[in-house]
């Protein structure tokens, strides 16, 4: 690489985000957003960038897919995780007893 | 209890299992990442629930009021972990989480990612979508090997979605304190579900 090129590199680093602040940009406007400066940067830092861009959609994924889990909605079919009978047993005798007991 | 006031007929603990066990197991499970863990806590909060029976609205209904219940003990139980290692991670993981970054922390490339260490194609098919259960497994082994403090911000901000000043105030740490440890257990996340489930 030429000295110019490289200084040239140097400079654009500069004024772009660095892979390590655009992650954090990334993580901040996945969870609650960001003001449109830092969108911008961030955009441009992610056209740039093919692993800050795979990050991205990675954590994003990853947040979504927990998030399904995690589930709020009171439906059956949003039930992925289920007690088995005989923690449910000790769980119907132990409501049992404590209504009984005094 | 519940006959002596007719604006309190709507509780009926017996049936509490049958109706609502396996949505707060589910609940439960999918903030805390560990079995026997998610159980305690629904033990704990039925016995709460009838301690508590008296002071039941039934402005709410009974549903609701057992996840509030829940949901309280679930930030309970991350206060007492993230304040149980707070030591330690302010001194080891928390300056080995800045050591462990996979960017370039000198010279030109500084604040780029590491050669070794740029995120992989993850190929996903269609069977890799949000209802991927192994892939959520996968996430919540990573989780649950986080700095237990890490693993409360991010639980509490990405998954119960609390907001971030009430995460804040529970686990009394700064704003800027929470965008750090949030980074950080991201980048870690990603890394280790990369390692685990693709390789």
């Amino acid at each position: 690489m030429t000295n110019v090129k490289r200084r040239l590199l140097v400079y654009m680093r500069k004024m772009m985000l660095t892979c390590e602040e655009a992650t954090y940009m990334a993580t901040k406007n996945i969870v609650e957003g960001v003001n449109l400066k830092d969108r911008m940067n961030l955009q441009m830092h992610l056209a740039a960038c093919k692993h800050c861009r795979k990050y991205y959609y990675q954590t994003r994924l990853l947040t979504n897919t927990l998030r399904h889990h995690a589930s709020k909605a009171y439906k059956q079919n949003a039930i992925s995780f289920r007690l088995s009978p005989g923690e449910k047993s000790n769980l119907q005798k132990l409501i049992s007893n404590t209504i009984q007991s005094p | 209890m519940s006959k002596d006031n007719p604006d309190k007929q709507s509780i009926s603990p017996n049936n509490w299992v049958e109706l609502y066990s396996d949505y707060l197991y589910n609940y439960a499970y999918s903030r805390v990442n560990d079995e026997q863990l998610a159980y305690d806590l629904i033990q704990d909060t039925f016995l709460a629930a009838l301690s508590a029976i008296s002071s039941f609205e039934g402005r709410s209904s009974e549903k609701t009021w057992l996840i509030s219940i829940l949901k309280r003990k679930i930030i309970d139980h991350y206060r007492k972990s993230s304040r149980k290692k707070e030591h330690n991670i302010l001194d080891k993981n928390f300056n080995d989480g800045k050591e462990d970054l996979p960017f370039y922390d000198t010279g030109d490339m500084q604040g780029s990612w590491m050669i070794q260490r740029v995120p992989q194609d993850w190929h996903l098919t269609t069977g890799d979508s949000l209802e991927n259960k192994e892939l959520g497994e996968i996430i919540r082994k990573c989780i649950s090997v986080l700095p237990e403090k890490w693993a409360a911000v991010f639980t509490l901000r990405i998954v119960e979605e609390l907001s971030s000043d009430d995460v804040c105030k529970e686990l009394e740490i700064t704003a800027s304190n929470l965008w750090v440890i949030l980074h950080r257990a991201k980048l870690r996340l990603r890394d280790c579900v990369e390692k685990n489930w693709l390789k």
